[in-house]
């Protein structure tokens, strides 16, 4: 006889990890701890629900008021230029006299920026005291607002497809020295520097190309500019 | 009344004129100027005297306008445009400062002409000349010619002094356009002129201006040396025959560098 009898056990067997169920209780139990209650929870959904509509509010303010700014910017140049028109033929017309020229100036120069592109202009097509006059103004403009008139000038210098003529060019020197116009150095330095070219500066310019006698005076002139703006960048 | 208090009696209504009439106001901008070709302009010719002009002599001051015209045109030889500046007249030369000048050479302006009338009864008056180019060489380059002894509304009466400085400021700005070849006729013709009217006796050389006259010569002479100093560092210059002087500057050739 065989000493080894198999023995039959029948059942199932049940594993029960009783930590397990003590973290899952624990966890109920934090979060109904931290579940708001009453008026919290009703603010807080009341804030989800309308955070996205505020935010649209503000970005649409903030665009609005960008807008409008803009537009009343614009209205704001349209009406000078209407006021400015009077005045724009007055510093054009002929038979003006040198101290007339300055007056009208004057008295567009208190435009501020919105005269300075007429300023250029009158640079290049106005008579003897038209042009005197708007050399004035732009330096009248630049006591209050420098940085359009610096602009402005800096961009006539920087120009290379014959917009200007070499006149416009001095002129622009000129009020870049007096302002002066900081910015404007590394431009002034390269029109220096390209000066011995004659060929290329007569291709810079509009009109009649520049007789020897006026490029030496172009040249004498982002010389004087040139040392104006070092001597005003080392103070 | 002394010779002195005759000669000065003109002057002094001269400049009382200029402070009392209305037309002696500033200079207007010269209506006709536009344009990049160099330019002379000629101003009115006016009366300057309380007395006011009589009809036949408003229209000789306008004949000697138009005179002034014709003649600096025939002068310029086609160089210059000859721009009649209706309106435009100055209170006096004073008025033609740096600012003046500066606004004149950026126009491309060699020479501005006016003649003022101080007594038109006795056609006494003066014609003035602004010499642009000049300005650098022999400030302040502007020469006033009075007349005193009459006639100065002759036509024929001003023909050598209007035929003066057309050459000088042509000489001038080629030299200073380093065109010397070209420069060194008009220099010498210039010089030539301009000796003649400080030497002439009929009428003589107007005493105030002589100064500046004579300044402007020793300058214009200077420069013509200088110019054919230059000219001849080409070895193809017609100037190469010339010999220097013994100070070792260059005279203005007798024969055959003039044109």
């Amino acid at each position: 006889m065989d000493t080894n009898t198999p023995i039959q056990v029948t059942g199932t067997l049940q594993v029960q990890d009783s930590s397990l169920e003590e973290r899952l209780k624990k966890v109920e139990e934090k979060l109904s701890s931290d579940k708001p209650s009453g008026a919290r929870a009703l603010v807080l959904d009341l804030v989800k629900a309308l955070l996205p509509g505020i935010v649209l509010a503000v970005i649409g303010y903030a665009l609005n008021d960008t807008v409008s700014h803009a537009l009343q910017e614009r209205q704001l140049q349209l009406d000078a230029i209407k006021e400015m028109k009077s005045l724009t033929a007055d510093l054009q017309q002929q038979n003006l006299t040198r101290d007339q020229a300055q007056a009208k100036a004057a008295e567009l120069a208190a435009f501020g920026e919105y005269a300075v592109p007429f300023f250029i202009n009158v640079e290049e097509i106005g008579n003897e005291y038209g042009i005197a006059g708007a050399e004035a103004g732009l330096r009248m403009v630049a006591h209050s607002k420098p940085q359009p008139v610096c602009e402005a000038v800096a961009a006539v210098i920087r120009n290379r497809t014959g917009l200007y003529k070499w006149q416009t060019h001095y002129a622009a020197l000129d009020v870049i020295g007096a302002v002066p116009c900081s910015d404007s150095l590394t431009d002034v330095g390269f029109y220096q520097a390209n000066f011995d070219r004659l060929s290329g500066l007569s291709n810079w310019v509009r009109g009649d190309k520049p007789e020897p006698r006026e490029l030496a005076r172009l040249k004498d002139k982002s010389k004087e500019t040139l040392e104006l703006l070092n001597r005003h960048m080392s103070q | 009344m002394t010779r002195a208090q005759a000669h000065g009696f003109p002057l002094v209504l001269f400049f009382s004129c200029i402070t009392s009439s209305p037309l002696w106001g500033q200079l207007i901008s010269c209506p006709a100027a536009s344009g990049d070709a160099y330019k002379i302009f000629v101003d009115d010719v006016r009366s300057v005297s309380s007395t006011p002009a009589s009809t036949s002599q408003a229209k000789r001051m306008g004949g000697l306008r138009d005179f002034i015209v014709e003649n600096l045109r025939t002068m310029s030889k086609g160089r210059a445009s000859v721009v009649p500046c209706v309106g435009r007249f100055p209170s006096d030369a004073s008025v033609f400062t740096d600012d003046e000048f500066d606004s004149l050479d950026r126009l491309r302006v060699l020479l501005e002409v006016w003649g003022a009338v101080e007594d038109p009864v006795r056609e006494q008056g003066a014609l003035g000349f602004v010499l642009v180019p000049a300005r650098q060489v022999s400030p302040p380059a502007v020469f006033v010619f009075r007349r005193t002894g009459g006639s100065f509304l002759s036509q024929a009466g001003q023909g050598a002094k209007l035929q003066v400085f057309t050459p000088v400021v042509l000489g001038l700005i080629d030299f200073q356009n380093l065109k010397y070849e070209d420069a060194i006729p008009n220099l010498c013709e210039g010089q030539h002129k301009l000796t003649d009217i400080i030497n002439s006796t009929n009428p003589g050389p107007d005493p105030q201006s002589l100064p500046d006259q004579k300044k402007l010569l020793a300058e214009l002479r200077r420069i013509t040396s200088d110019a054919i100093t230059k000219a001849r560092s080409d070895p193809g210059s017609r100037y190469q025959l010339l010999k220097p002087d013994p100070d070792h500057t260059f005279s203005c050739p007798v024969a055959g560098g003039l044109q």
